[in-house]
């Protein structure tokens, strides 16, 4: 190994290596800091997935209306599979870049970023381009595929009694939801709410024990303080894992909110879907999380 | 070791020759220590951090796993064992000494245990008849089993597959643990830099089979030096027919030889004769222990046709041995036993999970054939390649190669299978053929492994909870990298969605058994076959969807909202 090599490597290392003693928050239901914001939605499409958040983001007041100094921040994108970012069955990397940048320019003390992955996790991070992206941007990669990481929580749903959520989202400051918009052959589609199942351990029980309604009662549980919706490409077919690029189009579009319904009710417009036609989007709304009569919603729409 | 007490001090011309022949024993300990440390590492190696070249260089010199390589396809790659034996008809047994990780392993036992004991002075090793019948024996018997296709045998006694199973089975699972305690010290201040690793613990056959076989190596080692490699080891017999025609030996200067043991004493072969005044060769392991031995520098290693010749070989002794014989009745019997018994048919997976789903699933799995990893070909050949050496278990990213006592029979003693209880074969993953040293699973690249069919896709419809519970579920189809499950609305409740197989792009990887969430008997699952065929390529499917082609928005608007 040249010399260079080695301290790079070394610096890579110590930059996943944060210092220091965080106060460890306790492990209750406290509800996180969640910002006002002028509109409930902000939809950009025609650009790249950098400059479509930079757009969303100005028009939401910026990263550091939901991110203060000295703050912890957990990233929770879509890594689930071992696939490149052509496929888009993960969440676009350069979008994870920019989301990490965005909040260590707000002052994030540390950005973490994990998903409970449905391949390996190694393989799913590396292939999917999010490691070398959260790397370059400075943030923290953590393992999502051991359970000791996950903490036992009180659901109280109405088939979701209770689950093990990742520590990180428990102890982090800001709980920023990253995920790809695509079909999926169970769920219908998966957006924001279904990303949440990669906040938690034992995904066999949500799916023996109906499915879309443990998706909305997490939801009605867990509310992230911003939704990031990657439309840049999005799966239509064979989703969520898909079998090659022909399963993709490229929309080109993001959506950001800091509601999981209202983001999920757009994402479905998107795919052509009305909001209701997804029984846990029809659900969550149902139970009070939020909104999906997008007409009367606060929607910041731009073209870039 | 250091020049021992009232050492005959050479004259001046001699001098050099002696420091030079001092210094064979701390470079046989240097290398020796080398391929352990480098082999060990190997099979310990949790986070996956070994780069490949190192890795193909440790291994390229191990015997059995080079010699099998290349008998299925001869090539420079897995010319290893050639550079061995050329290296035993040079310099005789080195290899036991230096490359074997077992043997290195033998003589740091017995160094620990000897420096423990209450005299180490006492007279550790004597003399001792070679079994040499008993060793060839085995030789000869496992030879013939592999041509038969069969490597009992050689799983059982290949030193490398030995140490490599023990070290997979008993050390990777500790070293796990103390990764994932260091990695928990580290996260509770804040630091997550130390990944957390999956491990289990080994099934009680497997690991019971291992431990015991390693632990008699271990105490033969510790009460009677390399016996095991002198009797019981088919590369030490190989390595032994070698070092009969070696140019380099060691021998005994008859003019200096007072008879006074000190090198008969240290040698753990117990293969110098003081009667005789002769080495046996053949059970030499080319240590060098026994030259800073001799007061007198009177034994000696160097080019064999400058010495007078040893004196004859004494007479085998015509005792029957019958403890020894009785021992290997005994393992002969117990082979033999193995091979009567039938097929096993794999237990039936059952969830350990508490019985959530509304109503448990009735039907138990009923699988007929093991999985065996990808790139295999057929069981049979598998079999007659596999030694067992578990690096594919301990390299495996997702844990789905699992140790097995009988998976494939009796033929498939100790060989490793697919456990989608533990896990499932990632797609794209090729790790096991990477690592794989005796080419039992094949390098493939990652297209071609895509494409392999390891098992066949079964569906268990009563079992299903979209059938049972009548609620949304489609883990199976979610994780099929091929689409052989995929969802279609189903016909008792359009609404849902139910599992359909495409059996023809199926590649076995047993992600769907390992999705499926229903309790206790599976829905879904992957049967074995006796072939690897090849799968076809996933299909443009397009199945009925609410989600339409080119979704165009409403109204003529940006945005469908």
């Amino acid at each position: 190994m040249k010399r260079r090599t080695l301290l790079a490597a070394a610096g890579a290392t110590l930059g996943l290596v944060p210092l220091g003693n965080p106060i460890r928050r306790t492990l209750a239901e406290e509800p996180m800091a969640s910002a006002e914001t002028a509109y409930d939605l902000v939809a950009v499409k025609n650009g790249e997935p950098d400059k479509l958040l930079d757009a969303a983001m100005e028009a939401l007041g910026g990263m550091g209306r939901f991110v203060r100094p000295n703050q912890t921040v957990v990233v929770k994108p879509n890594i689930a599979w071992d696939v490149e970012p052509e496929r888009a069955a993960n969440t676009n990397p350069l979008l994870v870049r920019r989301i990490v940048e965005q909040c260590r320019a707000a002052g994030a003390k540390t950005v973490y970023v994990f998903d409970n992955t449905c391949d390996n996790w190694r393989r799913s991070y590396k292939t999917s381009g999010i490691e070398q992206a959260v790397r370059d941007a400075g943030g923290t990669l953590v393992s999502g595929e051991n359970e000791r990481y996950y903490q036992p929580v009180k659901v109280g749903g109405k088939r979701l009694l209770e689950a093990k959520e990742h520590e990180l989202i428990l102890e982090s400051d800001v709980f920023i939801n990253v995920p790809v918009l695509k079909s999926h052959g169970s769920a219908t589609l998966t957006v924001s709410m279904k990303n949440l199942m990669g906040i938690i351990w034992d995904r066999r029980y949500w799916h023996r024990n109906d499915l879309h309604q443990c998706i909305a009662d997490f939801a009605a549980y867990r509310r992230p303080d911003l939704n990031v919706v990657d439309a840049y490409r999005a799966m239509l077919h064979n989703g969520p894992r898909g079998v090659s690029v022909r399963d993709v189009t490229e929309m080109r579009s993001l959506l950001v909110s800091t509601n999981m319904v209202t983001a999920d009710a757009a994402a479905a417009r998107l795919l052509g879907l009305a909001p209701d036609q997804v029984d846990y989007i029809r659900l969550a709304a149902a139970q009070g999380v939020g909104r999906l009569d997008l007409g009367n919603l606060a929607v910041k729409r731009i073209v870039l | 070791m250091g020049i021992a007490p009232g050492r005959r001090i050479p004259q001046s011309n001699e001098r050099a020759d002696t420091v030079q022949q001092l210094r064979l024993r701390p470079l046989r300990v240097l290398v020796s220590l080398a391929f352990l440390a480098l082999t060990t590492a190997l099979f310990i190696d949790v986070q996956g951090r070994l780069p490949a070249d190192l890795r193909d260089a440790v291994l390229y010199l191990q015997l059995v796993p080079s010699l099998i390589r290349f008998l299925e396809g001869p090539s420079w790659g897995a010319a290893g064992f050639l550079l061995v034996l050329a290296a035993t008809l040079l310099f005789g047994r080195v290899y036991c000494s230096s490359v074997c990780p077992l043997g290195t392993l033998q003589d740091l036992v017995a160094w620990v245990a000897g420096r423990r004991r209450r005299n180490p002075k006492a007279v550790r090793y004597r003399y001792a008849r070679p079994h040499s019948r008993l060793h060839y024996g085995i030789l000869l018997a496992a030879l013939a089993s592999a041509v038969g296709g069969s490597l009992t045998l050689l799983v059982l006694l290949d030193p490398f597959s030995l140490f490599g199973r023990s070290a997979a089975l008993l050390l990777q699972p500790t070293v796990a643990a103390g990764n994932n305690l260091a990695g928990r010290a580290l996260e509770s201040w804040g630091v997550y830099g130390l990944a957390p690793v999956s491990w289990q613990w080994a099934g009680a056959g497997v690991l019971g089979a291992t431990a015991a076989l390693l632990l008699l190596v271990l105490i033969l080692a510790v009460r009677h030096g390399r016996l095991f490699c002198n009797t019981l080891c088919p590369v030490g017999a190989l390595l032994a027919l070698g070092s009969r025609l070696s140019l380099f030996r060691i021998r005994i200067d008859q003019g200096r030889c007072n008879t006074c043991a000190q090198c008969s004493v240290v040698c753990k072969a117990q293969c110098i004769d003081l009667k005789h005044k002769r080495v046996d060769f053949e059970r030499c392991v080319a240590c060098f222990d026994c030259i800073p031995a001799c007061p007198e520098s009177g034994i000696r290693y160097g080019i064999a046709w400058a010495r007078t010749p040893d004196p004859p070989a004494p007479p085998p002794s015509r005792r029957p041995d019958g403890r020894r014989r009785l021992l290997l009745g005994g393992a002969l019997a117990w082979t033999a036993g193995l091979a009567t018994r039938g097929r096993r048919s794999q237990a039936s997976p059952v969830a350990t999970d508490p019985p959530r789903n509304l109503k448990p699933s009735t039907i138990p799995v009923a699988k007929t054939r093991a999985v065996a990893p990808p790139g295999t070909g057929s069981s049979a050949r598998f079999n007659a390649t596999c030694t067992a050496c578990y690096l594919c278990v301990s390299a495996c990213p997702t844990q789905v190669i699992q140790p097995a006592l009988l998976a494939y029979g009796a033929r498939g003693l100790l060989q490793p299978s697919l456990d989608f209880g533990a896990g499932f074969c990632t797609h794209a993953c090729v790790r096991c053929g990477e690592v794989c040293p005796t080419g039992a699973i094949r390098r493939l690249d990652t297209e071609a492994k895509k494409r392999v069919r390891m098992g066949q896709v079964h569906f268990i419809e009563d079992n299903c909870v979209v059938v049972t519970d009548r609620t949304d579920c489609g883990a199976c189809a979610e994780h099929c990298p091929t689409r052989a499950v995929f969802m279609v609305p189903y016909r008792e409740d359009p609404r849902l969605t139910a599992p359909e197989l495409d059996p023809e792009v199926c590649v076995g990887c047993g992600a769907c058994e390992y999705a499926c969430p229903v309790w206790p008997h599976k829905a879904i699952y992957v049967d074995g076959e006796e072939e690897q065929g090849l799968a076809e390529a996933p299909r443009e499917r397009y199945p009925e969807s609410p989600v339409q082609r080119e979704p165009v928005p409403d109204g003529g608007a940006d945005f469908p909202f």
